[in-house]
């Protein structure tokens, strides 16, 4: 009797040890556990990701921490960071080159079974295996709109009357020489980014030969068949040199728009009255009214096909936490949060989020492109390998400061940069 | 007088429950009980205290220093790349060696700070940064350079004007990594290990303990043996009260010490940060090792003293042979 006593306390000993070792061993390291992870994003942009994503994130894993790192440098960062061989848990990263890059040296771990490639369309589900067929290594959560050409409408009217908006690139180039004619400088431009300085002009020339060749031609100089040399990439950044060049359309002329800071300049009716690229990267006061003091058309293209980017999340480190974070930032909840935040200005590339998800008509507008059945095509320069990426953002610099070295110089050494084969199947496609 | 007789009676019903031996020899454990926790605590005190004092003075104020000295030379780097711009010498010169000079000093300035950062995983994280963005500042200014002896003025000039946005950024970088470093330094120098109260309580507190004893016994002696008092648990109370005292203040002079000590060496900083928030330069000294020496003999002494002061009264009721 008396050992069967022994034995039942015994049990319940053991029973009351393994209880409290199942409370401190499983509770106590979700108590603790952090998530870092490495973002280029400032300002209103990383605002919003904290207040929307990652304080919806904390609250739906209690005890779990996220300490996002913002850079300017972000590969520069990254790169140190790998070499040290202490990488952030995330990263989230503009390049597809630069995650092609990060895949093949093993830094990258598989997010298959984490994320569905069935929640996105075209060209996102391709863009996010870096070899077709193979896995996926990033997960697409914040978009953009490249190609758009932003005016201050009160300005064109009384400038220019009776002018229509271009629909195509001719008459697109008649509308800029038009203003050059009438004293008004046509076009608003500033490359100054530093370290990545020139990706505004290269984004440009993306959509000049997007516009007037066609995605198949895109995508054949995106995956290094077309060479910088051939007729069709010259002629692109010819038309942009005639949009640019001396005598053309810069307010204060091209050695202006290498030192000025971008999002300083906008359309406006005491300057430049043309501008292009992302709303983001136009920095309208917020005093301006959509409609009224500002708008967009997209960049006039004969297929309709637009340029976009994204910011793309890859794991550098498989930790439970951090798997949760990248299945809670891609869920609808969380991109829907996210793009209505007030200001945030960005675009959600997931086909669940609607256009009423945005807070304003400027971007509820340009969300609709996203989903208007236009072919998107993603930026080339962003596609390319890092290295040739950022050999044609200064490559663009150097064509402003030296047009006459386009031909001779400029394009023959972009020509001699390498450029690392095996990217994804295609960076254009058609959303479903 | 109602009061005092209601105490004194339960005083005596107190007394009444244990035999007086029993008392004593409880009262002994007690005693020596106290002077060990008075030990414990104020050994707990100035190890703490001189873990943060260690923490600032070794190693906090160095990387405050490394940080602040980054940042001199990186500013010096770039003003002297901007001076050979502006003679058109770049083409002949290349940066300069004045600037190569600096920039390698910044570096070597960050790599000295990764190894006195107190700061933690945080400030860890922000070096890395900031050599990563050093980095990134060569490169730009290599561009820079490449492009002015290539004769393209105007691209190498824009290329100058981004290099110096790098720098700006980067003198950011570094002056909230140095407040990072400080705000330790300040931590550690104004824990509650470096208060006073603190300093004074911790010892002092089982010394009352110890009083509260030494009273009892007090009581035990002149009910049961019709003494009044025991003088050498009178000076072990007193030695333990030297003791606390002997600790508290050198504890606290070190604490001060410390303070002034880094205050000295942030002051003679450049640019010293304006968040410090210790006392101005003394030029006192720390006398700690020979005042804790000296505590340690007063915690021994006290500790016989209280051993001895039952002695006498115990044997009286130890059997006879």
């Amino acid at each position: 009797m008396r050992h069967r006593q022994a034995r039942g306390a015994a049990g319940l000993a053991l029973s009351v040890a393994l209880t409290l070792s199942a409370i401190t061993g499983c509770a106590a390291p979700a108590a603790t556990a952090s998530v870092t992870i490495l973002v280029a994003w400032s300002g209103t942009e990383l605002t919003a990701f904290k207040d929307t994503v990652i304080r919806g994130f904390e609250a739906a894993y209690p005890g779990t921490t996220v300490q996002v790192e913002s850079t300017r440098a972000l590969e520069t960062e990254l790169d140190a960071d790998l070499q040290q061989g202490d990488p952030p848990d995330i990263a989230a990263l503009p390049s597809i080159g630069a995650i092609g890059q990060y895949a093949a040296q093993g830094a990258l771990q598989p997010l298959d079974g984490l994320v569905s490639s069935r929640a996105y369309g075209q060209p996102w589900s391709t863009l996010i295996r870096p070899q077709p067929g193979g896995p996926i290594y990033a997960v697409p959560v914040k978009a953009d709109v490249k190609s758009l050409i932003w005016y201050d409408p009160q300005a064109l009217r009384q400038d220019t009357p009776g002018t229509r908006l271009p629909a195509t690139l001719p008459q697109l180039a008649t509308l800029s020489q038009r203003l050059s004619r009438a004293g008004y400088p046509p076009w608003c431009l500033a490359v100054s980014s530093p370290p990545t300085s020139g990706w505004p002009g290269a984004d440009w020339i993306a959509d000049l030969l997007l516009a007037s060749d066609g995605p198949a031609a895109y995508q054949q100089w995106a995956d290094g068949q077309l060479t910088w040399t051939s007729p069709q990439v010259t002629s692109a950044w010819r038309a942009w040199n005639s949009l640019t060049g001396p005598g053309g359309g810069i307010d204060h002329g091209p050695a202006s728009a290498l030192t000025t800071t971008i999002g300083s300049v906008h359309p406006s009716a005491s300057g430049c009255l043309l501008s292009h690229g992302t709303y983001v990267d136009q920095g309208f006061p917020a005093s301006a009214r959509y409609g009224t003091d500002y708008a967009f058309f997209p960049f006039p293209s004969a297929s309709g096909a637009i340029q976009v980017s994204a910011d793309f999340v890859g794991l550098f480190r498989a930790t439970p936490a951090a798997a949760s974070l990248i299945r809670y930032m891609t869920s609808t909840a969380a991109q829907q949060a996210w793009v209505g935040y007030p200001g945030a200005d960005g675009f959600s590339p997931s086909s669940q989020v609607r256009p009423s998800a945005y807070p304003s008509p400027v971007t509820r507008s340009i969300a609709a492109l996203l989903t208007s059945g236009r072919e998107l095509c993603f930026g080339a320069a962003d596609a390319m390998a890092p290295d040739l990426g950022a050999a044609f953002d200064h490559a663009v610099l150097w064509d402003l400061a030296q047009p006459s070295a386009l031909t001779k110089t400029i394009l023959p050494g972009l020509a001699r940069v390498p450029a690392v084969g095996g990217g994804p199947a295609s960076v254009c496609g058609k959303p479903a | 007088m109602p009061g005092t007789a209601q105490s004194t009676g339960l005083a005596r019903r107190c007394y009444q429950r244990a035999h007086p031996v029993t008392w004593l020899r409880w009262l002994r454990a007690g005693a020596l009980a106290a002077v060990a926790a008075a030990v414990a605590l104020a050994w707990l005190e100035t190890t703490q205290a001189h873990q943060g004092i260690s923490l600032a003075t070794e190693r906090g104020v160095q990387a405050v220093a490394d940080v602040a000295a980054a940042q001199q030379e990186l500013q010096l780097a770039n003003g002297k790349l901007t001076a050979i711009f502006a003679a058109g010498a770049v083409v002949l010169t290349g940066p300069g060696q004045a600037y190569t000079t600096a920039v390698a000093s910044a570096a070597q300035d960050l790599v000295l700070a990764a190894g006195d950062n107190v700061a933690g995983p945080v400030g860890g994280d922000q070096i890395q940064f900031a050599e990563g963005q050093l980095s990134t500042y060569r490169d730009q200014v290599n561009q820079a350079t490449a492009d002015g002896a290539a004769g393209d003025p105007v691209l190498a000039q824009a290329e100058l004007g981004y290099a110096t946005t790098l720098a700006d950024a980067l003198a950011t970088d570094l002056r909230q990594l140095g407040l990072a470093e400080l705000g330790t330094v300040n931590a550690s120098l104004t824990s509650r290990w470096q208060d006073p109260a603190i300093q004074w309580l911790l010892p002092l507190a089982p010394l009352g303990i110890l009083l509260a004893l030494a009273g009892w016994t007090s009581y035990v002696l002149a009910a049961g043996f019709r003494r009044l008092l025991s003088l050498p648990l009178l000076l072990a109370v007193i030695t333990a009260l030297a003791f606390a005292a002997v600790v508290a203040t050198a504890n606290g002079h070190d604490s001060q010490h410390a303070s002034r000590f880094v205050h000295q060496i942030i002051s003679a900083l450049p640019a010293p940060p304006a968040e410090f928030t210790t006392a101005g330069p003394d030029a006192s000294t720390a006398t700690s090792a020979l005042a804790l020496l000296a505590a340690a003999g007063l915690a021994a002494c006290a500790a016989i003293l209280a051993v001895a002061s039952y002695r006498p009264r115990l044997l009286e009721y130890r059997a006879p042979a």
